[in-house]
């Protein structure tokens, strides 16, 4: 692969990766994709990659925000309607050992409670409008402020962030 | 992030049981396919936002020495806020990014059809007690919701109505339940 002009380059908060796109048959738990294109690397920078021995990356948000313009598989798997409902659901564990991730359906044994849905906001990332954000019993201004600026107050929901994040200009007050 | 200066985490955990919850307020549907909607809060403890520096240490043991993740953290410390800043560029951001933390406590299914994010407590195996206390449902406004949301700061009264509804609508619904989860 020496030589080759990397036809993509991914940033991500600890690492960074180069490759090309290819494409090829992309089996998951049975659910096969002829035809998926997704990104092969040859260079993985930092130290998320490092230390975690994952052989990959599955991008599991909105078409949108796809690196290569083509269609990410959750969205070919949507439209060669190979699950019966197109949801997907993650169960991280405490202990390392028992996470897991099901296409179409969800493990009732991951719940304790009913869920709560949200609407998505807009479909790039995962991404909710939150209302408010309270400390203790205290409104922040976190959300008027991000309002104001994105008329929003935008949260996305990724596995692919360690923790909780936010704008650093943001929260800057507290009322 | 500022929000690491209003809570204050002593890194040795000495305020830890003072800490205080973190309230999420988000607008969602009463159920999975009805339009109506009502306020929930979604709570952070402090023990979901967090980190266990001791668990991170033993985590990192034998990487020790070598980048990772926390390599820049001291490790003696116990208790680390799990904050961290990030600017997502415009158009899409600056937004928050409930990451791995945030989805530990809940586990999240991701719905296509709909559209809709929807959030359980997970079940961890632990014998909790009091999990109806995580998740706050509904606050029955219904209609008047943009009203209610608009006046609900200045109205005091609105945490404690919260909190009335909370046992009711928190237990697992089998009926309900049926209607979204599969048994393969």
């Amino acid at each position: 692969m020496n030589g080759r002009i990397p036809v993509f380059s991914i940033k991500y908060g600890t690492g960074k990766i180069t490759g090309e796109f290819v494409k090829d048959v992309v089996t998951i738990a049975g659910i096969s994709v002829p035809n998926q294109i997704f990104g092969l690397t040859y260079r993985e920078d930092g130290y998320a990659f490092m230390n975690v021995p994952f052989e990959g990356i599955l991008g599991l948000s909105f078409p949108t925000i796809s690196k290569s313009n083509s269609v990410p598989f959750f969205d070919m798997v949507m439209s060669q309607k190979l699950l019966s409902k197109n949801i997907f659901s993650l169960f991280l564990s405490e202990n390392d050992n028992e996470s897991n991730i099901n296409f179409g359906s969800i493990n009732k044994q991951n719940m304790l409670t009913n869920f709560t849905f949200v609407e998505v906001y807009s479909k790039a990332y995962w991404e909710i409008d939150l209302q408010d954000i309270k400390i203790g019993d205290k409104i922040t201004d976190f959300c008027e402020n991000l309002r104001k600026e994105t008329g929003k107050c935008g949260a996305a929901i990724d596995s692919g962030t360690s923790l909780y994040a936010g704008p650093t200009k943001y929260p800057n007050s507290y009322i | 992030m500022q929000i690491e200066e209003i809570l204050n985490i002593n890194f040795n955990c000495l305020n830890f049981n003072e800490l205080p919850d973190i309230q999420i307020i988000i607008k969602a549907r009463n159920s999975y396919k009805d339009k109506q909607y009502s306020q929930h809060i979604i709570i952070l403890k402090p023990e979901d936002y967090v980190i266990d520096g001791i668990k991170i240490k033993k985590k990192l043991g034998e990487n020790k020495g070598k980048n990772s993740f926390f390599g820049s953290f001291d490790t003696d410390l116990e208790c680390l806020p799990g904050f961290m800043a990030l600017d997502v560029p415009s158009p899409r951001g600056p937004l928050f990014v409930f990451g791995e933390m945030f989805l530990r406590k809940y586990f999240t299914v991701f719905d296509r059809d709909e559209n809709l994010i929807g959030f359980s407590i997970a079940n961890h195996g632990k014998n909790e007690n009091n999990h109806q206390t995580n998740i706050m449902t509904p606050y029955d406004i219904s209609d008047n919701f943009v009203n209610d949301i608009e006046n609900f700061s200045s109205n005091d009264s609105f945490q404690t109505d919260v909190l009335q509804k909370l046992d009711v609508n928190t237990k697992l619904d089998e009926n309900i339940l049926d209607e979204y989860v599969f048994k393969n």
